[in-house]
């Protein structure tokens, strides 16, 4: 039976413009504690307290008139630059995912370092609907330009609190995913609605 | 236990104090297309369009908005409650026939809506939305759907999830709607 909000991810790998490798996409399993705590802040409008991407506990309330309006103003927000500080992220570490994970294992961070991936935009396009399902895609192309091979085998997505602060709400441990030097890991996320 | 997120409701039905109906939790199956236009839009921080609880199309202003909770006596905001049996679509934007607030004929009066701290275990994240509603219309009422408005700053207020569900509320009786969100790993 599908969840009334399947989550899914695939990825694919391409060396330039070749396509190297691309799976269908898999269910998800890992909605973190604070996707839960952002969800009961957003919802009831009451102080929450989450750990944030460093392990620190943050206490504040969601209330968007506070914040004064505009589009920055997301309880949620994934949308990101070339950072590895938020947005969707990656990383080495295989510990099994935890509900009370508020961090990657081993975060791979943004550049061209050894171990290192350049990390473009996260996205997320409009939302779509049919007779049957909505849905909504994010989406973020990784580059090796480390000079050597990198494997990625966890994913996660982190958002940036208006209030301050970076927060996980979503692992999951992948398997391996060998990016080669000079290739490039596009990684999407499906949120899915079905009646 | 299937992981991932889902949506359940369960209710109890009581009188003079007693609980006297208790249903097991089910499945909901229907967050409708607002629940997704409200999530992309916080998430991609971007302000998209849903049809609001009025038919008219509306552009996210805030985008903290997924607010639920609700004073007694609102019937436009938190979970609700109606007498429409119309299928479940994924375009629904209210309920088909919602029941009113008060206590005259066919109507309820609605309590505050709770949104409870979250619980977790080992496996699980779980979120519960509970409101009562009291039958002192003097005749019996059967709900035939249930839901949750949400509301944004402005404030416009839309659907997020619609099921039906037969629940018979005699004059007097209490009913206690509880929908469960819960994560699971």
């Amino acid at each position: 039976m599908k969840d009334n909000l399947e989550l899914k991810w695939n990825y694919e790998i391409k060396q330039g413009n070749k396509l190297i490798k691309r799976i269908r996409l898999k269910k998800c399993k890992s909605f973190t504690s604070n996707w839960a705590q952002t969800l009961f802040g957003t919802m009831s409008g009451r102080q929450v307290t989450m750990t944030d991407f460093s392990g620190t506990p943050v206490t504040f309330t969601f209330n968007a008139s506070s914040y004064g309006g505009g589009a920055d103003n997301s309880s949620f927000r994934v949308t990101a630059g070339a950072t590895s500080s938020y947005g969707l992220v990656v990383g080495t570490g295989i510990t099994a995912a935890a509900i009370a994970d508020y961090a990657m294992d081993t975060q791979i961070i943004h550049g061209t370092g050894a171990g290192q991936l350049s990390h473009g935009t996260t996205t997320v396009s409009s939302p779509s609907a049919t007779a049957t399902e909505a849905t909504f895609r994010i989406t973020r192309i990784f580059t090796n330009s480390s000079g050597g091979d990198i494997n990625v085998e966890e994913i996660g997505l982190v958002n940036l609190q208006v209030g301050g602060g970076y927060f996980l709400i979503i692992r999951d441990v992948t398997g391996t995913l060998a990016v080669l030097n000079g290739q490039s890991l596009t990684i999407n996320y499906d949120l899915t609605t079905t009646i | 236990m299937n992981p991932g997120l889902n949506l359940y409701y369960q209710y109890n039905l009581s009188k003079n104090g007693k609980i006297y109906k208790k249903s097991r939790k089910r499945k909901c199956h229907s967050f409708v297309v607002a629940f997704i236009q409200n999530l992309g839009g916080m998430l991609g921080s971007a302000k998209n369009t849903f049809i609001d609880t009025g038919n008219t199309s509306r552009t996210e202003y805030h985008l903290n908005d997924f607010k639920t909770s609700a004073n007694s006596g609102v019937a436009y905001l938190g979970s609700v409650v109606g007498t429409g049996n119309a299928a479940v679509t994924i375009n629904d934007y209210k309920l088909a026939t919602a029941i009113a607030h008060g206590s005259g004929a066919g109507q309820l009066l609605y309590s505050a809506c709770t949104v409870a701290i979250p619980s977790f275990t080992d496996t699980t994240g779980t979120l519960i939305v509970s409101r009562l509603f009291t039958n002192s219309s003097g005749g019996t009422i059967t709900v035939e759907e249930i839901g949750i408005y949400c509301k944004d700053s402005v404030p416009y207020y839309y659907l997020i999830a619609r099921d039906l569900s037969t629940i018979v509320v005699t004059d007097g009786t209490i009913l206690t709607l509880n929908y469960i969100i819960q994560t699971t790993l």
